[in-house]
């Protein structure tokens, strides 16, 4: 790991924190996936996931220790792992639209799943039931936001790359 | 360009049926059909003691004592709660100082009387008590 890696790691995660920040007051609306699977696709899988421990961490030293936050240190590398092994395949981001749109459906069930965990199955129905709706607005927020910004935003990354010469 | 939008419009529309499609299948519902209930009305400083065993289709508490309004004779006011119980029987509370306390199979009503649902079998008590 080079000094670039870890550099590019500290901006990558600063970068999700901030525009977690930025859209905070929507519930439910969130550029973290589209920004998780642009990273994956640009940077790699190692820097992607070392990238959301960071971000998981920074969020935990911001909101407090909470069980869902837990959740995110396993949420996001699926993300990721799913991103990877799917970018060979994916050629346009009508593909990664469609992934991160049953990202944001799934994302009540995991943490429905989750948090069973510590509360019992009882809790884990109700739950994800409620969400449901927002699960709804998650899916169809990630679609619209990664078709829209996908192609931009790679452009432009890809040429920051090329000018920090990161492999 | 056009394609995403298009893309987007279908995804919005598929959206809104499946938010309509929850609120069907989980939207808060209430008991339906026939239902056997007693309706208690008690204000002890007018000898009023009443009792009504009724059968109603309402869902709710208060459709059901609109539907009871001639025969209990009752009166709301709405409130920033919410509908209010104010009188039966041509009494009126004395909104500074009574009020009618409901109790539902003698327990204590949590929430407004739009939002108890009617269940066969329940015992809805209105006494006035003052505060």
């Amino acid at each position: 790991m080079k000094a670039k890696d870890i550099t590019l790691i500290a901006i990558l995660s600063a970068s999700l924190t901030a525009g977690k920040f930025v859209l905070s007051a929507v519930p439910n609306v969130e550029i973290i996936t589209f920004l998780f699977i642009i990273y994956t696709v640009i940077f790699g899988l190692k820097r992607s996931i070392l990238t959301s421990v960071v971000f998981t961490t920074t969020e935990i030293l911001i909101y407090g220790f909470g069980t869902w936050l837990l959740g995110y240190y396993i949420l996001w590398p699926i993300l990721i792992l799913i991103t990877h092994v799917l970018k060979r395949t994916i050629n346009s981001e009508y593909g990664f639209a469609i992934v991160a749109a049953i990202f944001g459906f799934l994302f009540g069930l995991f943490f429905a799943l989750f948090e069973s965990l510590f509360y019992g199955i009882g809790y884990a129905i109700p739950y994800w039931i409620r969400g449901i709706p927002f699960d709804i607005i998650h899916g169809v927020s990630n679609f619209i936001i990664v078709l829209v910004l996908y192609k931009p935003l790679t452009q432009t990354i890809q040429l920051a790359k090329k000018k920090m010469h990161i492999m | 360009m056009n394609k995403k939008i298009l893309a987007i419009g279908l995804v919005i529309i598929l959206a809104v049926v499946a938010l309509f499609g929850y609120n069907q299948f989980f939207g808060p519902k209430a008991n339906e059909g026939s239902k056997e209930v007693t309706v208690e009305i008690y204000v002890e400083s007018q000898n009023i003691d009443t009792k009504y065993t009724v059968k109603t289709d309402a869902d709710f508490l208060l459709d059901l004592l609109n539907e009871l309004k001639d025969k209990v004779k009752f009166e709301s006011e709405d409130s920033s709660f919410g509908p209010m119980v104010t009188g039966f029987e041509g009494y009126k509370a004395d909104a500074t100082s009574e009020y009618f306390h409901v109790l539902i199979n003698g327990e204590d009503a949590m929430v407004g009387v739009k939002d108890v649902p009617v269940a066969d079998g329940d015992t809805y008590r209105f006494e006035l008590r003052s505060f």
